[in-house]
């Protein structure tokens, strides 16, 4: 027990000295964007929050929403409206008491189109656009790309993120080859696409579009699916269906008339916000008086009798401010010329804080609630660049204690069954990185053979070698994947690739190494092998091989961490999904940096492994190499 | 000394010279060398550092070539004898392999001479009894002392029944205590065996108490100076190094080294 602590103190000494060091790295690391961060903590962006439909319509008695929204803090609505059925909630999902009543909650409609695994495209009977798309019950996750350029009639260039992928325009799917071929990474159209004067309607749809998501809109109709359902599928439009919608904080007595809703810092602009006291819409735009303001007139007529009363955004106190009868408002000052006194169903009263005064108070049950609305976002930070740096959502390098806090959270976050799971992914990796090891040592022993074997060889092939080394790997992977699908063995089910890839960059320091190693028996141990006319094969096997194995096994430690950097690089070709390279790649591309430190650490771990259990494979071979 | 009279040198060095290519021309490492050695004879070959005494043994076991000059061994040449495995080799340092037992390090020139397993085990024992290392059969070199790692190596030489043994300062490297120790083994192995041997050395004492007959050498360049014959009774023993006549004997030895020095000047 004390001795292994006494062999672990070193390790423990050099990880604590890490984890230190590893605050004001971090902070180091993350300074330049807490900085940026304090330097615009008064630009806002905006966020828009909309009533949710549901993910998976394939269980009928059960609705299931997006994970993030707590449903608790909500309603179920259908067309504007609270849903007038019962229903429960358990485990943030919405159960009904039947199948029967569940099914009165959403209408969906077929599309005209053959479901026949090659049809891509479907016209709904009716205007669809925007509405949410089921196949098989399940939600479709809308979105597509179009390109800056805009049609004005002669173009026929348009740039892309990326060529691949389906691309349609104006309710057609573009075959490639006849409509469209793809030209230095931009997509050149046979015809071009037509000016079009709608063009500032969204989806633009004139313009050649990418889809991103599952599907995209081709026109109000239209819709262009990413891959042809498969025969038997039913693809629904949800003509009518209920949607999660945001229940307004605030209590229903029949007096309170203020609300708030749950996201702060409202766009007080807003057109687009969409406020229900039950199923009555309260409208976000003033409704302005007959008469303008002049300048001497206090009397103002409005088109109602109802409503509250701003002035210039400012909300107006009846009684104090003004008097009314009937539709006739009579300010108790009188208002500059050019102001603007306007009649509201709802006034904001404290945007940071999205709180609203209703014109009328609601009556129990009543229930206030929001369809859509948007607000202001800034960058959560404090008055010194300290602050600013701890409220960063993301840093560059994370706090050392995050690896351990976010861990157990990131290991689990993805089922055992499930190829993202991030063990499976290890032994993945791990299994790649073996066998890249094992071809890669097969390589480099056969190679260092030749060359001591046959001397002349190693003039003619070492220069080769180490070409062999300098050759771009990145440039190597697509290459080499490309070239092995030829035959048809794919990355996503072999382990060829990665053996390759693997084997390629471990041959090289093994081939060194164990050429070296069969080159330094000592003289008169060869001397004394000569004396005994011992003939080439015996020398080798009896004396050279052995005299190399110190040598043979410190060139696969290397070898064994150059395997796993192929392993991990060959996991990172775009059609993988599998292992750590295809998780580190992932975490990049979502910028996830606390999981990416976390799955540095797993690599390490799992180099760490390699090497020492080479070093049990060397204990175990060889163990005249442990001298007491 | 041997029971058999035979006339017939088994070894005869003819005028031989060897020169080793430098960086400032050619270094003569031993020149015009005849000697005979016949039968059951134990020559010691003692010299300063740099007599070629080394040379000589590599020329006749064919490690090296001759410049010039003729080496016979058993009427062969050498690459024949060495060929036929006629000598066996003790190096200065014990040579054996880090990664094979004791016991294994014995069998290995009967390995390359494809003797089957068991007799290799049997004569691998035999030989380690008589070496004295019986009980140390199954461990690695690096768990002996450094007598008992040359001892491994003389048992090692001695594996396929060599006519010649050729040894070039197994000893030099041991304290005074083992050296005297290993020096009435040798003798006890040569009269058990009858192996004509070939000892280089550059301890008085050690030539005087081993050999039948002393080759003495010069320096810069290597050459033979005195032949002096060693002829203390047998059995030698511990008080043999304290006779009289041992000590004469190494007094005449190391007068002749001291002449064969003035001559190389």
């Amino acid at each position: 027990m004390k001795r292994a602590f006494q062999n672990a103190f070193p390790l423990l000494v050099v990880l604590g000295v890490l984890f230190v060091l590893g605050y004001p790295f971090a902070f180091l690391l993350s300074y330049p964007l807490a900085k940026t961060n304090l330097e615009n903590r008064d630009r806002w962006s905006q966020t828009t929050f909309e009533a949710l439909p549901p993910l998976d319509l394939s269980q009928p008695a059960t609705l299931r929403f997006s994970g993030d929204v707590d449903l608790e803090q909500g309603l179920l609505i259908q067309d504007q409206a609270p849903l007038q059925l019962p229903y429960t909630i358990v485990d943030n999902v919405v159960q009904f008491p039947s199948v029967a009543e569940s099914t009165r909650a959403f209408t969906l409609v077929d599309f005209e189109g053959a479901i026949d695994g090659k049809n891509r495209v479907f016209r709904a009977t009716e205007k669809g656009a925007g509405r949410p798309l089921y196949l098989n019950g399940r939600l479709l996750v809308a979105g597509h790309e179009t390109p800056p350029e805009k049609p004005d009639g002669q173009r026929v260039r348009f740039s892309f993120s990326t060529t691949k992928g389906v691309f349609a325009m104006r309710g057609l799917l573009l075959t490639p080859g006849t409509d469209y071929t793809v030209e230095e990474g931009s997509l050149v159209l046979k015809e071009p696409a037509p000016l079009w004067l709608s063009l500032r309607t969204e989806p633009d749809w004139a313009r050649p579009m990418r889809l991103s998501g599952e599907y995209v809109w081709a026109d109000e109709r239209t819709v262009v699916l990413k891959r042809a359902p498969a025969p038997g599928s039913t693809l629904q439009l949800a003509h009518s269906i209920v949607r999660w919608a945001q229940r307004l904080r605030g209590t229903v007595d029949g007096t309170n008339r203020t609300f708030s809703l749950l996201h702060p810092k409202l766009v007080p602009s807003d057109t687009q916000r969409r406020v229900y006291v039950d199923g009555r819409p309260l409208s976000a735009q003033g409704r302005p008086p007959h008469e303008a303001s002049d300048g001497t007139r206090r009397a103002f007529t409005f088109p109602t009798a109802g409503g509250v009363i701003t002035l210039n955004g400012r909300l107006l106190q009846r009684g104090k401010d003004y008097t009314q009868k009937g539709a006739v408002v009579t300010l108790s000052k009188t208002p500059a010329a050019h102001s603007q006194p306007v009649q509201r169903d709802y006034a904001i009263v404290d945007a940071d804080q999205s709180r609203l005064v209703l014109a009328t108070a609601p009556v129990p049950p009543s229930v206030v609630w929001a369809g859509s609305y948007t607000v202001y976002d800034r960058p959560k930070c404090g008055n010194s660049v300290f602050a600013c740096f701890l409220s960063l959502p993301q840093h560059p390098a994370p706090l050392p204690h995050w690896v351990f806090t976010k861990a157990p959270a990131f290991l689990t976050r993805f089922p055992w069954a499930s190829d993202r799971n991030v063990l499976r992914q290890v032994v993945y990796t791990a299994r790649g990185t073996f066998v890249a090891l094992l071809a890669g040592g097969a390589v480099g022993l056969l190679l260092a053979a030749l060359f001591v074997l046959v001397r002349p060889l190693e003039r003619a092939l070492l220069p080769w070698v180490i070409a062999s080394q300098t050759v771009p790997i990145i440039a190597l992977v697509p290459m080499l994947v490309l070239i092995l699908a030829n035959f048809g063995i794919r990355i996503q089910t072999s382990i060829v690739p990665t053996a390759i890839i693997g084997g390629y960059l471990s041959f090289f320091p093994i081939t060194i190494g164990a050429a070296k190693g069969l080159r330094s028996a000592e003289p008169l141990a060869l001397d004394l092998m000569r004396s005994y006319a011992a003939h080439k094969g015996q020398v080798f096997f009896k004396l050279r091989l052995y005299a190399a194995l110190p040598f043979i096994f410190a060139s696969f430690k290397v070898g064994a961490a150059a395997s796993l950097v192929g392993a991990l690089i060959s996991e990172t070709e775009t059609s993988n999904a599998k292992g750590l390279g295809f998780a580190i790649l992932g975490q990049v591309q979502a910028g996830n940096v606390a999981d990416l430190w976390i799955l540095f650490f797993i690599s390490s771990l799992l180099g760490i492994v390699f090497v020492s259990g080479v070093g049990w494979v060397e204990k175990f071979l060889a163990p005249w190499m442990h001298k007491a | 000394m041997g029971q058999e009279v035979a006339t017939e040198p088994i070894i005869t060095v003819n005028d031989v010279n060897k020169a080793f290519p430098g960086k400032r021309g050619e270094v003569v490492a031993l020149s015009q060398a005849t000697i005979d050695i016949r039968p059951g004879e134990f020559v010691s070959l003692i010299g300063p550092s740099g007599c070629g005494k080394t040379t000589l043994l590599r020329l006749i076991a064919d490690l090296d070539q001759v410049s010039s000059g003729e080496i016979r061994v058993k009427g062969k040449t050498p690459e024949r004898a060495r060929l036929d495995r006629d000598y066996g080799y003790v190096f200065q340092s014990p040579v054996l392999y880090e990664w094979r037992t004791v016991q294994r390090n014995v069998e290995l020139p009967l390995e390359i001479m494809n003797v089957p397993k068991a007799k290799r085990q049997a004569r691998s024992k035999e030989l380690l009894q008589l070496v004295g290392l019986g009980d140390f059969e199954q461990h690695y070199p690096w768990q002996l002392s450094g007598g008992m790692q040359q001892r491994v190596s003389i048992a090692r030489s001695l594996s396929l029944s060599p006519s010649i043994l050729l040894m070039d300062e197994p000893f030099g490297a041991l304290d005074e205590i083992t050296r005297e120790q290993m020096q009435l083994e040798t003798l006890r192995l040569w009269q058990e065996t009858h192996t004509t041997t070939l000892f280089v050395t550059h301890s008085i004492p050690e030539a005087v108490f081993l050999s039948t007959t002393v080759v003495v050498m010069s320096a810069r360049p290597g050459r033979i100076t005195e032949i002096i014959e060693v002829d203390l009774p047998y059995p030698r023993n511990v008080e043999t190094r304290e006779s009289k006549h041992f000590f004469e004997l190494a007094t005449q030895l190391r007068e002749a080294l001291r002449r064969s020095e003035r001559t190389s000047r």
